[in-house]
């Protein structure tokens, strides 16, 4: 796999012992992960893999190289945008896949590091639709050849609208303000509580 | 007055609804003695809403105005080089650190620009939206507002706080939403239906609708080209999206101008 080349610096482990090594610790990142395909040819491009998770949505996990952190993302984003029409046809064509097409198309990026800007990106989007996973060798090999770790650490998930009687999430916005800053009422947080 | 998604509904369904000729923008006997202030909190770090809003000043500078960005001087991350980019549109980084500060700047391009404007223009203005916890003194700013949301419960909370914040420090704030990051046009419809009625229940203060915004693969190229969607890929949906939403503030800009 062309791409997957050059992501360790460690160059006694190939690329396709690489692969196998993403593939199989992935779930534990992703609850639920099930590979569905492996080298999908999407827009312009390969998808790595094009999983599933535990509700059903499609998850899109993509691999870059040192330093192209910022195109993977892209990449990513982009063949969500091209896979999202098409689920409702492959749940046509393949119902047995269990997909849930109302999920929104999530997308996986792991890289050996992220640059500032694209983790403000990924943050800006939400982990619901971005996530970042940076991996690194181990030194020594413990538990496999990789590390990971999610990017942030500690954006594994947004949080969820408060309930009643809960206090607000100190969690900010994507401008930055956070619940407290625009003193909302708890009848007025109630108005947005679900789809 | 709120205005009816169906001014985009075209745009979903061509075959059905045929593109009207859109009328010509009205052009003024003679340029303002100011251009129109359209200000838009977005966050430090929020390169998808930039991007919207750089996008936007390229097509109302396409569509025949004069367009110019003004922002503070601390965010060059968000937007591409200064000066003239395409199209004649401007970036103009002004160091402030409050919102009157911003006001007076922005204000300033909003004259020196005005005479150059016989077709009209508007002039955007980034605010950082930590400055609106403190806005008592700029509320000048927040005449005009525009506000970019998805139908994400949690994106359309926090823009309903935006503009509760925006409405207790001008009252007379001409608030307006962009649903962005939509595949259909009854998703965006339910999402402004559903801050709109919120705000007027508990501010008593309608919304304004300025259409929606495609979410598709070419946005996040020109994200990452720096480049506008609506010169990269001109024929994409998110490019007449675009367009679409920059004739509607062109529009009501030129019923907002000065002189």
């Amino acid at each position: 796999m062309a791409e997957a080349v050059g992501i360790l610096m460690d160059a006694s482990l190939s690329s396709e012992a690489l692969r196998r090594e993403v593939r199989e610790r992935l779930p534990e990142l992703v609850p639920g992960f099930r590979v569905l395909a492996e080298d999908l040819l999407g827009d312009g491009g390969r998808i790595e893999w094009v999983a599933a998770d535990a509700r059903g949505g499609v998850v899109l996990v993509l691999l870059g190289d040192a330093g192209e952190c910022a195109e993977a993302m892209v990449r990513a984003l982009a063949q969500a945008a091209w896979v999202a029409p098409r689920i409702q046809d492959w749940v046509k064509l393949a119902p047995g896949l269990d997909l849930q097409p109302d999920v929104p198309v999530r997308s996986v990026v792991v890289c050996p590091s992220f640059a500032a800007l694209t983790i403000a990106a990924a943050t800006a989007l939400g982990p619901d639709r971005l996530q970042l996973i940076a991996c690194r060798p181990q030194r020594p090999a413990a538990n496999g050849n990789l590390a990971f770790e999610p990017v942030p650490a500690t954006d594994a998930a947004r949080p969820p609208l408060p309930g009643v009687g809960s206090a607000p999430t100190p969690t900010p916005f994507r401008s930055g303000l956070t619940e407290h800053d625009l003193n909302l009422s708890r009848e007025e947080r109630r108005q947005f509580e679900s789809r | 007055m709120p205005r009816d998604l169906g001014d985009v509904l075209h745009y979903f369904l061509p075959e059905a609804v045929p593109a009207e000729e859109e009328p010509a923008p009205r052009s003024p006997a003679r340029p303002p003695a100011a251009l129109p202030l359209l200000s838009l909190p977005i966050g430090d770090r929020d390169v998808v809403r930039a991007a919207f809003a750089w996008n936007l000043v390229v097509e109302v500078a396409r569509l025949g105005g004069r367009a110019v960005l003004v922002a503070p001087g601390d965010d060059e991350s968000l937007w591409p080089d200064g000066g003239e980019t395409p199209l004649g549109a401007e970036i103009v980084r002004t160091p402030c650190g409050e919102l009157s500060d911003l006001y007076h700047a922005a204000l300033d391009v909003a004259v020196s620009r005005a005479p150059e404007a016989s077709e009209g223009g508007v002039v955007f203005v980034r605010i950082p939206p930590c400055w609106l916890r403190k806005a008592v003194d700029g509320g000048r700013l927040l005449e005009w507002v525009l506000l970019f949301s998805s139908p994400d419960p949690r994106d359309l909370l926090e823009t309903y706080g935006i503009a509760k914040l925006l409405m207790a420090a001008n009252p007379s704030s001409r608030v307006g939403v962009t649903i962005h990051g939509v595949r259909r046009h009854g998703d965006a419809h339910a999402a402004f239906a559903r801050i709109a009625r919120t705000s007027q229940q508990f501010l008593g203060h309608p919304l304004v609708s300025y259409g929606l915004l495609v979410d598709d693969l070419h946005v996040y190229r020109a994200i990452v080209a720096r480049r506008p969607v609506g010169l990269a890929h001109p024929q994409a949906p998110a490019a007449k999206a675009l367009q679409d939403v920059a004739r509607m503030v062109f529009e009501d800009a030129q019923e907002r101008a000065l002189g």
